[in-house]
C-alpha cells in the first residue's frame, strides 16, 4: 500500500468520485483510477460499488476510512516535523469532532488558544453528526478528540474524558418582545410562534420535546429548519422564538429576550480521547486543556 | 346525506326541495333510493308531518356527524389552498442558509403569518436536486451557476463572497485583496462542505487553512478571536461579526443565488414564497 493510493482513495470518497477527486488532487482522471484499482488489487476487494457513472463504498471501503484518515495525519505530523526548523516546535494538525450543540464557547476557546501557541499548527473542528456510539468515532481513527454530551455512548470503553462544562438551553424571543421578567415555564410558553431545529441538542432536546409533549404543550411554528446557524438569525429578524444554548442566549442579551427555561435541563458535556495513541498536536493540547480547566 | 338531514331539518319534502333547489319529485326519489339502499324505513309517511324512524332517528345522528366531518375536511384543504395553514417546504445548504434565506423567510411570514417554513439541508447543489426530485422539497435556493437540467428556475439575488476577519489582521491588506494574495492569510473555512470549496479552491494555498471549520457558528468565533478570516457573503460579514474588518476579494467572487423547482404547477404556497421572494427582488 503507497501513501498516494490512501490519498487517492480519500479524495475519492471526500469528492463523490473519480472526476471530482481529479480535480481537488489537481491530477488527470485515469491517475485516480489507475491507482485506486492498483489499491483494489493489492487487498484483493472492492472498495467502491461502480453503479453507472457513481461510486459508493463497499463495507470493505468504509472500513478503510478512518484507518486512511490516521496514515495521513501521521504523514502529515512527520513532514511537518522534518520541515520545521525548530524541532520542539508542535506541528501537524489538531483534528476535533465536535458535536454541534456543543460547537460554541469553551471549545472554541480552547482551540483558539492552543492556534495561538501553536502557529505551525493547523485544526479540523469537523462536526459530529450523532452521539450515538461516538466514541466509535474515535477508535476507528476518524479523529482523534471528540466533544460530546456525557456520559459518553457505551460508556466511553479505553477513553479518557475531560468535563468542559454544562450545556443548558435558554428561550430567546425577538427584540422588544414583551415578556415579565424571570424564567419562561415550559408549560406556560408565550404565545409567540418557534424556530426549532429537529433533534438538535441530542439527548437533551429529546429530554426537553419529551417534556413538552407530556405537559401537552405545542408551541406553533413559524420555521422548522436543519440548519442550527440560522436560529438567532431568525430570532433577531423577528421570525419567532427560539431554544438555544445558554451562552449563545446570554451573547444577545442586549439586543433580544433570553429568558433561562423552567424547569432547567442541563446535562454536562466534555472533550474524549484515546490517551495511548495521541500525535504530538494532540498532546499539547490535552496538556493545555487540563491546565486550562480546573 | 345532505337531502335526508335537509328534509329533517326543513320539515318535510317540499320545504326542503325549495331550500335546495331542487324539484319535489327527484328529492322523493332520493330518499327513497337512502332507504333502498340501506334497506330500512327512515321516514313514516302515514300521519300528516313526515317523523323520522326509529333507523331515521339513528342515521340522522351518524348523517350530521359526517356532515360536520365533511365541512371540517374542506376547509382544511381550503385553508392550505388559501394559504391560510399548511407549510412551503424549502431546501438549501450551508452557504445560503443565512444569507439570502432568513430574509426571504422573513419577507415570507410577514406575509402569510400562518404558513410554517420547513427548511432542511442538502449536500450542496446535487443535493438540492436530489431533494426535489424525490419531492422532499419543492423549491430549492441555490447556486445558479449549477447544472440545473430540467428544472425551472428563478434568478434573485447576486451574492458577493468578502473576507472577513480581525482588525488586526487585515493590518497591511490592500481593499480589495487580490486572490493571490489571499493565500498568506490564515482562513477558517469547510474544507467539507464541496460548494464551499469549489468557490473558496483557488484561494487556499498549502498551508494558509488554520482552521478546517465544519461549523458556521464556531467559525465566526474564530474569527471573532482573530484566528483567521472567513470568506462570507458581504452582508453576512456585517450582521454576524459587526466588529469584524472586511475586504473584497479581487477579481470579485460573484455567486448567483435563485430558486430552482420541478416543472409544473407549484403548491399555493410555493407560488407565494415565489411570488414574495421576486418581489424583494424587484424593489431591490
Amino acid at each position: 500500500m503507497e501513501f498516494r493510493q490512501v490519498e487517492y482513495f480519500l479524495a475519492v470518497v471526500e469528492n463523490d468520485g473519480i472526476n471530482g477527486a481529479a480535480t481537488a488532487l489537481g491530477v488527470a482522471q485515469p491517475t485516480v483510477s489507475q491507482a485506486l484499482r492498483t489499491l483494489e488489487r493489492e487487498l484483493g476487494v472492492h472498495l467502491f460499488h461502480r453503479i453507472g457513472r457513481g461510486m459508493v463504498l463497499t463495507a470493505a471501503g468504509r472500513s478503510l476510512i478512518g484507518p486512511s484518515r490516521q496514515i495521513l495525519r501521521d504523514v502529515d505530523a512527520v513532514e511537518e516535523l522534518l520541515a520545521s526548523a525548530d524541532p520542539g516546535e508542535i506541528t501537524g494538525s489538531l483534528d476535533l469532532m465536535v458535536f454541534p450543540a456543543l460547537a460554541t464557547g469553551p471549545i472554541v476557546d480552547l482551540v483558539a488558544r492552543f492556534r495561538r501557541a501553536h502557529p505551525k499548527a493547523t485544526v479540523r473542528f469537523g462536526d459530529l453528526r450523532t452521539e450515538d456510539n461516538a466514541p466509535a468515532v474515535i477508535r476507528d481513527g476518524h479523529c482523534e478528540f471528540i466533544v460530546s454530551h456525557l456520559p459518553l455512548d457505551d460508556g466511553g470503553r479505553g477513553l479518557e474524558v475531560i468535563v468542559l462544562g454544562e450545556q443548558e438551553y435558554w428561550f430567546v424571543y425577538p427584540p422588544g418582545t414583551d415578556l415579565p421578567p424571570g424564567p419562561i415555564e415550559l408549560t406556560a410558553l408565550p404565545d409567540i410562534p418557534m424556530v426549532f431545529v429537529p433533534r438538535d441538542g441530542g439527548a437533551m432536546s429529546l429530554e426537553i420535546d419529551n417534556a413538552m409533549r407530556r405537559a401537552g404543550v405545542r408551541p406553533s411554528l413559524a420555521v422548522l429548519s436543519d440548519h442550527r446557524e440560522i436560529r438567532l438569525p431568525m430570532v433577531l429578524a423577528g421570525l419567532g422564538g427560539s431554544l438555544v444554548e445558554r451562552a449563545l442566549a446570554e451573547s444577545v442579551q442586549d439586543v433580544a429576550v433570553a429568558r433561562p427555561c423552567e424547569p432547567t435541563f442541563t446535562r454536562p458535556y466534555g472533550i474524549a480521547f484515546d490517551a495511548t495513541s495521541l500525535s504530538e498536536a494532540g498532546r499539547a493540547f490535552v496538556e493545555m486543556v487540563r491546565s486550562t480547566i480546573r | 346525506m345532505t337531502y335526508f338531514v335537509a328534509v329533517i331539518d326543513h320539515g318535510g319534502i317540499t320545504k326542503a326541495a325549495q331550500a335546495l333547489y331542487i324539484s319535489q319529485p327527484s328529492l322523493s326519489q332520493a330518499i327513497r333510493t337512502l332507504e333502498r339502499r340501506l334497506g330500512t324505513t327512515l321516514f313514516d309517511r302515514t300521519g300528516r308531518r313526515l317523523t323520522l324512524t326509529e333507523a331515521g332517528r339513528t342515521l340522522e345522528v351518524a348523517a350530521r356527524r359526517i356532515l360536520a366531518d365533511v365541512d371540517r375536511a374542506k376547509a382544511r384543504v381550503a385553508a392550505v389552498r388559501d394559504l391560510e395553514a399548511g407549510a412551503v417546504e424549502i431546501t438549501t445548504f450551508s452557504a445560503f442558509s443565512l444569507h439570502p434565506v432568513v430574509d426571504l423567510v422573513r419577507r415570507f411570514r410577514a406575509r402569510y403569518p400562518r404558513i410554517m417554513v420547513r427548511v432542511s439541508d442538502a449536500d450542496g447543489p446535487s443535493g438540492v436536486h436530489t431533494a426535489l426530485r424525490r419531492g422532499e422539497a419543492e423549491l430549492g435556493v441555490t447556486d445558479l451557476s449549477a447544472e440545473h437540467g430540467g428544472m425551472v428556475a428563478i434568478p434573485l439575488v447576486e451574492q458577493h463572497l468578502v473576507l472577513a476577519m480581525h482588525p488586526d489582521l487585515a493590518e497591511g491588506l490592500p481593499d480589495p485583496v487580490p486572490r493571490a494574495l489571499v493565500r498568506d492569510v490564515p482562513l477558517v473555512v469547510d474544507l467539507g462542505s464541496r460548494a464551499d470549496a469549489a468557490r473558496t479552491g483557488e484561494l487556499l494555498g498549502t498551508h494558509n487553512v488554520v482552521v478546517d471549520c465544519a461549523h458556521p457558528t464556531a467559525t465566526w468565533e474564530f474569527v471573532r478571536r482573530g484566528i483567521g478570516a472567513t470568506v462570507v457573503p458581504a452582508p453576512l460579514a456585517r450582521q454576524q461579526m459587526p466588529s469584524a474588518a472586511v475586504r473584497a476579494i479581487e477579481p470579485p467572487l460573484i455567486r448567483p443565488v435563485g430558486l430552482v423547482l420541478r416543472a409544473g404547477e407549484p403548491s399555493p404556497a410555493a407560488a407565494a414564497f415565489i411570488a414574495s421572494a421576486t418581489e424583494q427582488l424587484r424593489e431591490g
